[in-house]
């Protein structure tokens, strides 16, 4: 994802952040501070997730049918909310991977052209 | 699908709103309580790492109301509340409330009663078959003033040209508004009517209620004193007697075979208060001395048009047959051109435009 050698943070691209928490979550079921550190840790600082857009995105992943999410306990015995992607969400980051993939594809083409 | 899911999920969330702002407090005191420790990490102390976590998040009441608002019941809750909130102020300001409520009242009343008299009147076709077929035949003459609106007025005499004549027409009709005096039955009574050519009740095509309307053999000179007599009328007068049909009754002190009743909606022509008998022309006493002149016009000429026919192709005819009459007959104004409109016409007249 965009490899940066920068050690500045920016902004995510728009309408990416959804794509980004399926494939998160298409590893393991996660809570949402674990969703945005391991966004931020895979990026390597690259992003930062803002709590104001992120839990908004869950919401409306929710109610989209792409994850559910179930109150659990955590390693260190809390209990937290965790999302968890369902069938329907898995398909959907198929086809958005595939979409992502194509546009960065064309945009590079752009981009080198000369 | 898809949709149901929303509507579904945000229903459950309207009626488990607590429930879910609780969770999320806690999910966002948790995540804050987190990011503090991440930061801990590198070296700063609890209450530096905290402010630092909470200054990135922003305020937590911003970020609940972001989550609030990607459902379609936020929206309808923030309605809800302005819904209150408008109660409120209305109980607390009952003078205002009040003068709202009669100023709405008054204005939608208002509204109603004219639409309904600007629907019966002039955008319902009028209640006959095929509506759109039956036409007025007015007359403009040298003299008439502009503006002066339609006029209908025929001699018997013409009109009787006409009906023969005229190919455009399956029916016409000659008619006028009369009043007679009903005796015999109890006190006299006067009862509003007309006096008409028998071809009226086929031009509109209204059935009888009892027995038959006026017939072309009742048109004629001499012919036997017949009438027909309106639902009210038979109801009123003759407490719906099953066997009126063929039972006299005195009109003008004449003695009038009543040979039908039209039932009640049929009230042509209409005017206030409702016709509730009809003669032929040929019988009515009020007219007897014009009846068979050229010269005086007072008959109102209606008629129906052949499928297929237009206003102007019979407007075309008649006036072609008026210009032999007029050879033929020197007590007839050469002036006269005839004009043919849809019904409508003769019952909102030309102001028919204005209140639309």
């Amino acid at each position: 994802m965009g490899g940066s050698s920068e050690s500045k943070q920016s902004e995510l691209v728009q309408g990416t952040l959804d794509m980004l928490i399926l494939k998160t979550l298409a590893l393991e079921p996660m809570h949402g501070y674990g969703i945005a550190l391991r966004i931020e840790q895979i990026s390597k600082g690259v992003f930062q997730v803002n709590p104001g857009t992120l839990f908004p995105a869950f919401r409306r992943l929710e109610r989209a049918g792409w994850l559910k999410c179930e109150w659990r306990a955590t390693e260190n015995n809390r209990r937290a909310k965790y999302y968890i992607l369902t069938e329907v969400g898995r398909r959907r980051l198929k086809a958005e991977t595939r979409e992502w993939g194509r546009q960065t594809a064309a945009i590079a083409r752009i981009l080198e052209a000369s | 699908m898809f949709a149901l899911r929303k509507f579904w999920s945000g229903l459950s969330a309207l009626f488990k709103k607590k429930l879910e702002d609780g969770e999320l407090d806690e999910e966002l005191r948790d995540f804050l309580a987190q990011r503090a420790a991440t930061k801990m990490q590198t070296g700063l102390n609890r209450e530096q790492a905290l402010r630092r976590a909470r200054m990135e998040m922003g305020s937590m009441d911003s970020v609940k109301e972001k989550v609030r608002a990607v459902g379609w019941e936020t929206a309808f809750n923030s309605f809800w509340q302005d819904v209150r909130y408008a109660l409120r102020q209305l109980r607390r300001n009952p003078g205002f409330t009040a003068v709202a409520v009669l100023t709405l009242a008054l204005g939608i009343g208002a509204n109603t009663a004219i639409f309904s008299v600007v629907n019966s009147v002039v955008l319902q076709p009028l209640p006959y078959a095929h509506a759109s077929q039956l036409v007025v035949i007015s007359e403009v003459f040298a003299q008439t003033p502009a503006g002066a609106g339609l006029q209908s007025s025929e001699s018997y005499m013409n009109f009787l040209d006409w009906q023969r004549e005229a190919k455009s027409f399956s029916s016409l009709a000659a008619y006028q508004f009369e009043q007679t005096t009903l005796t015999g039955h109890g006190a006299p009574t006067i009862v509003p009517g007309a006096m008409t050519s028998s071809s009226l009740f086929t031009t509109l095509g209204i059935a009888p209620l009892l027995g038959r309307t006026l017939e072309p053999q009742d048109d004629v000179k001499g012919a036997a004193r017949v009438v027909v007599i309106g639902e009210g009328l038979w109801r009123g007068q003759f407490g719906a007697d099953p066997n009126i049909v063929g039972k006299s009754i005195q009109l003008a002190s004449q003695a009038f075979t009543v040979v039908g009743v039209m039932p009640a909606d049929f009230r042509y022509p209409d005017q206030t208060p409702f016709s509730e008998y009809w003669i032929p022309a040929m019988q009515s006493a009020s007219y007897a001395s014009f009846i068979d002149q050229r010269a005086p016009h007072f008959l109102i000429m209606i008629g129906r048009l052949k499928p297929g026919v237009a206003y102007a192709q019979a407007e075309s005819e008649i006036n072609a047959i008026h210009k032999v009459l007029v050879k033929q007959y020197n007590t007839l104004d050469p002036t006269e051109v005839l004009h043919v409109s849809n019904l409508k016409r003769l019952v909102v007249g030309d102001t028919c435009i204005a209140p639309l």
